[in-house]
């Protein structure tokens, strides 16, 4: 299926509650997780999403045998990003607008692509998805969708190679969220299924075009 | 969607004034200008076709000549139906795949830098 611009309420509901039940588990995981727990948790999530795959991910300090950076240190270094983006919305009116947004997205792009440090693509290191998976954890849901194959796929996406085009496929959610709103004289946040209302805009439309 | 009829049309009008229904697609364009080109079709009484007729061969607007039609209309007096849609453009700088799934049957519109129509304020052509 395309983007949730042509979908009904209904269909749109129907999408996010048909998202796969073991990733929605992963998710409630995640948000119940503390930060001590996180980046054994980020690196456990993301291998078994095959995130950064073929490439080798790094781990937390506990698990490693690599040298640092370690998971703990890329979520220290991605801190105060996510909290530049603590208002991030990317169901609003201009969330990528907002003063900061590009800087601390792409700084975050930056912290990511450490994800994986070895191996025989991009030079070793995390690749879009990887990267747009470990944002989306890192900030709760409101960075998202992550690029998977099936989301670029049903967006008609470019693969995204750097920081700027992920802006720019972020732009091309917004817009079909916008669009979904229009069609449907509802706000993405009203359309949510109740179950899932408090989980941010970003989480939710990866759970619409997300794996069945 | 709401047919391009005279009939339909006649039973929307208001004696409040003319009105601008949008029978299909966008309130008007958004989102990135260089992303996505918008095309409009607006019928009004004036319009010598109707129905799948008037939507096969009735004129395609750009967003200046929808813009200046609706202002005309308004400015006469008369109720319109508004149908619109928006293809991708084709562009190595946006983030849309021409050889993607999603576009098979989809013809891109040209790059904003090579659309000679003009632009209006927000930018899109």
């Amino acid at each position: 299926m395309p983007g949730i611009a042509q979908d009904t309420v209904e269909t749109f509901r129907r999408r996010v509650e048909s998202f796969s039940v073991k990733y929605v588990k992963d998710w409630n995981d995640w948000l119940a997780a503390d930060s001590r727990a996180r980046p054994e948790l980020l690196g456990r999530k993301l291998r078994k999403w095959q995130a950064c795959r073929p490439n080798r991910m790094r781990r937390h300090a506990g698990g490693a045998s690599h040298p640092g950076p370690y998971l703990e240190d890329l979520l220290a270094d991605a801190g105060s990003h996510i909290a530049a983006l603590s208002a991030f919305d990317i169901a609003a009116p201009a969330p990528l607008e907002e003063p900061g947004v590009d800087a601390a997205l792409d700084q975050l792009w930056t912290v990511f692509e450490q994800l994986s440090y070895h191996g025989d693509v991009r030079g070793g290191l995390a690749g879009s998805v990887g990267i747009s998976k470990g944002v989306l954890l890192a900030s709760d849901g409101r960075v998202g969708p992550a690029f998977d194959s099936s989301v670029v796929g049903q967006l008609g996406l470019r693969k995204i190679q750097d920081a700027a085009q992920w802006r720019s496929a972020l732009a091309v959610v917004h817009a079909d969220i916008k669009a979904f709103e229009q069609r449907n004289g509802i706000s993405f946040q009203d359309a949510k299924p109740p179950q899932f209302a408090s989980l941010h805009n970003g989480r939710v439309y990866d759970m619409a075009l997300g794996p069945r | 969607m709401l047919k391009p009829t005279y009939d339909n049309l006649r039973r929307r009008m208001s004696d409040d004034g003319p009105r601008i229904i949008f029978a299909s697609g966008p309130l008007g364009p958004s989102g990135n200008p260089r992303h996505r080109k918008y095309y409009w079709q607006v019928f009004s009484l004036e319009s010598p076709l109707e129905g799948g007729e008037f939507l096969l061969h009735g004129p395609v607007l750009h967003t200046a000549q929808f813009e200046a039609e609706i202002a005309r209309l308004q400015a006469g007096g008369q109720t319109c139906l508004v149908y619109g849609w928006s293809r991708p453009r084709l562009d190595p700088n946006n983030p849309f795949d021409p050889n993607s799934k999603k576009w098979k049957e989809v013809e891109f519109a040209p790059s904003w830098d090579e659309d000679p129509d003009p632009a209006v304020e927000g930018g899109h052509k």
